[in-house]
């Protein structure tokens, strides 16, 4: 027993097996974790894009610089109005970021100098880089 | 003779020899730990299509259409009918008023829900409000909303599908 005790031939083989073990499970665990926060990241964010979907339901010009855009999501998931462009030029948003869920409306204001055209292009961009376009009058 | 000795003897020697085999074992697990995480992904990116595919297509198959039957405000009668004109029953969601730019809605989502069934017609109700029943609140099919006379009003209904059909018309005594 004492003699076993004493014997040090295996000791390194026995400690580099555990070091490599603990290693790889470090590592792997590591490997994992970033893939599921990947894989959450992908679907919470850029990959429910395909899921969103709106309505603009109406447009009014309260005056020559603000207009009302009132937007109904018909999607599967809630979305964050990110930005609103008029004829290609970026208006500003009383409220950015702001949230609609699925089956509700929601009502932005925007800021802009509209021109004197009958028709103007609404380009409503969310936070999930999906873009809704349509021209209103 | 000799050459078929010669293969035998090689592929007898290719499995008995068990160098490489960790290598191999080990590629294959990672090989299929990686797969299972990129299906994963694939299979829910294809679900996600494939939900939002059906929900466009039961837009796309209910068009619907909105009409102006009567305007008469003293008489009064003043109607509305909304037609399905798709293949999938629709829910109205909201009908906006317009009038002298003025945006107004009433909700038709509150407390109920309209139906018009694939290929049919609903008819809206204008009445005039009262004390219990504000301009622009909804009971049943009924809208209160007393249009003025002579002046153009725009109507625009809404389906929780996202769909729009608008109709323009001069209330008249």
């Amino acid at each position: 027993m004492r003699k076993l005790f004493r014997s040090r031939r295996a000791v390194s083989p026995v400690v580099s097996t555990v070091l490599m073990i603990l290693v790889v499970i470090i590592g792997m665990s590591l490997l994992f974790d970033f893939f599921v926060n990947y894989t959450h990241d992908f679907q919470v964010g850029s990959g429910s894009a395909v899921l969103e979907s709106m309505t603009v339901e109406d447009i009014s010009f309260t005056s020559g610089t603000q207009a009302k855009v009132w937007v109904y999501n018909v999607g599967k998931v809630s979305f964050k109005i990110a930005s609103v462009y008029v004829d290609d030029q970026p208006a500003i948003l009383d409220r950015p970021n702001f949230e609609i869920f699925p089956g509700k409306h929601g009502m932005i204001t925007i800021d802009f100098a509209f021109s004197q055209s009958p028709y103007r292009t609404f380009k409503i961009v969310t936070a999930r880089g999906s873009a809704f376009e349509g021209r209103y009058s | 003779m000799t050459v078929k000795r010669n293969v035998r003897k090689a592929l007898r020697r290719l499995l008995c020899s068990r160098r490489g085999t960790a290598e191999i074992i080990g590629s294959v697990m990672f090989l299929l730990i990686m797969m299972f995480f990129f299906t994963n992904v694939f299979l829910w990116h294809d679900r996600a299509t494939r939900e939002m595919d059906s929900v466009l297509s039961e837009k796309i198959n209910s068009p619907i259409s909105i009409q102006v039957v009567s305007m008469n405000v003293t008489k009064p009668d003043m109607r509305l009918k909304v037609t399905n004109n798709g293949g999938v029953e629709v829910v109205l969601s909201r009908l906006w008023i317009i009038t002298d730019g003025e945006h107004n809605y009433a909700d038709l989502e509150t407390g109920q829900e309209i139906r018009v069934a694939a290929g049919a017609a609903e008819e809206l109700y204008l009445s005039k409000p009262t004390l219990q029943h504000p301009e622009f609140s909804v009971e049943g099919q009924t809208i209160y909303y007393a249009p003025d006379v002579g002046v153009l009003v725009t109507f625009k209904i809404l389906t929780t599908r996202g769909n729009m059909a608008a109709c323009s018309s001069t209330p008249y005594e």
